[in-house]
């Protein structure tokens, strides 16, 4: 920095500046550097590049902080504010090296494939590809090609299965359907209706819960919303003000620039 | 009736968390532009706004009012983004937002902008973004608390720990490496006294 040969303020000059030009300096030095400046056109040309400079930096507005705060503004997340710990950052996914992002991959993959239970065989009939725990049942008897086995032997074969299956359904058939007691009726339709009765409260406890969750939303949403709403009218408010300030900051200029053409 | 911040705050060391959430709507914003401007990028400003209110509220029963609330906020911002910087090494990140949906940009204009004076806007904001990244940190925090948050001279020395005069050197100094590196960018700066 170069201090002009003939500005007064010397190593103040800095400091005399910035008073000047941020308002902090008292009435009496203000209009003594104010005549200053009629005096001093470095410190004058100075004094003009700043405020340039200050309306350029007036513009820079950062982006709406939208949901910067979603852990912890709403009201109902007071007491889990004593205790819960800072929100885990999602993005540390996105800054994961490659070889990390490949293995997790393959990981996924793999307990997708064990949960799944992938089975993969190849047989003469072609490839087969199966999925789930359910095992299919082992086949009783081996099935042959039927062009192989003669009409006459599958039939006889059938005839026989047919016999040996009505004997063992006559063996297990109950001679008749016991009579049931009609208080056992009684006591089974008390119970179903227990049932009923039971399953009626749980749904009506469950859509209780669902109601209270959906109105804690809308209550949630309400205040994020007042709150942008005020903090909208709070940036006009300052907008107006800067504009106000401003405003009287050319005022006063202009009133030196008459002072001095006077 | 609005309360006061220290009202406010006496009510949260008794334990009323409504009083606390009251502070974070009334400082998300200020806190939050601080962080953005001072780092650069909206995620990273949005996670040091959130862990400056956690600490806040843990550190609450050790908040004696000696500042204000507001310098106090402040303070711990500005630590989390020193922390920040030194974990990333590097300096500010400058973020190039992309303008070239034509529906937001004519959004974002001011009822009496036109597109064109929106667009000069925008990169004039977009300039004085990347020369802002190039101050030193001290230059930086000085021109942000002063031009962007109100601070007095006194309460930015008592919120960095530097005396009164320093504070208004490297404002001086800052403005001076702003007007220089406007110019470089071919930002013209308008001087308002001849």
């Amino acid at each position: 920095m170069t201090i002009p040969a003939k500005c007064i303020y010397g190593d103040d000059r800095d400091r005399a500046m910035v008073d000047y030009l941020y308002g902090e300096s008292d009435p009496g030095e203000r209009s003594r550097f104010e005549e200053h400046l009629l005096q001093c056109p470095p410190c004058r040309a100075d004094v003009g590049s700043f405020r340039g400079v200050r309306q350029a930096l007036a513009g820079w507005a950062p982006p709406e902080p939208m949901r910067a705060l979603e852990h912890v503004t709403p009201a109902a997340a007071g007491p889990r504010l004593a205790t819960a710990p800072p929100p885990v950052s999602t993005r540390g996914v996105a800054t994961l090296p490659g070889w990390a992002k490949a293995a997790a991959a393959v990981l996924c993959v793999g307990i997708g494939v064990g949960a799944a239970n992938l089975q993969v065989s190849y047989s003469p009939d072609g490839l087969s590809v199966r999925t789930g725990w359910m095992t299919p049942p082992a086949p009783a008897v081996p099935i042959n090609p039927v062009a192989a086995t003669a009409p006459e032997a599958w039939r006889a074969e059938l005839t026989a299965l047919e016999r040996s299956l009505r004997a063992d359904m006559a063996s297990v058939r109950p001679a008749a359907p016991p009579s049931v007691p009609a208080a056992n009726d009684e006591a089974l339709l008390r119970q179903v209706r227990a049932l009923i009765a039971r399953s009626e409260q749980r749904q009506q406890s469950e859509l209780a819960l669902r109601m209270g969750d959906l109105l804690n939303d809308v209550q949630t949403q309400r205040r994020a919303d007042l709150s942008r709403i005020e903090r909208t009218i709070g940036v006009v408010q300052s907008n107006t003000g800067m504009e106000v300030m401003r405003q009287r900051e050319m005022l006063n200029s202009l009133a030196v620039r008459v002072s001095s053409q006077r | 009736m609005t309360s006061t911040d220290e009202e406010l705050v006496a009510r949260s060391i008794r334990g009323d968390t409504d009083s606390f959430n009251e502070l974070i709507l009334r400082w998300e914003r200020p806190i939050y532009a601080l962080a953005y401007r001072t780092i650069g990028r909206e995620e990273d400003a949005r996670d040091v706004c959130q862990e400056t209110f956690l600490r806040a509220f843990r550190a609450l029963p050790g908040f004696r009012g000696q500042a204000k609330f507001s310098s106090w906020l402040y303070r711990i911002t500005l630590n989390l983004c020193r922390d920040w910087a030194r974990r990333e090494r590097r300096a500010p990140f400058v973020q190039v937002p992309d303008d070239s949906d034509p529906i937001e940009l004519a959004a974002a204009a001011e009822p009496s902008e036109s597109i064109e004076d929106l667009v000069a806007r925008k990169d004039l904001t977009r300039i004085v973004e990347r020369v802002m990244a190039r101050l030193p940190e001290e230059q930086r925090t000085a021109i942000l608390l002063k031009e962007y948050h109100g601070l007095t001279f006194q309460e930015i020395a008592d919120l960095v720990g530097c005396p009164l005069s320093t504070v208004k050197t490297r404002l001086y100094q800052g403005l001076t490496v702003l007007r220089r590196e406007l110019a470089k960018e071919g930002a013209g700066v308008p001087q308002d006294w001849p």
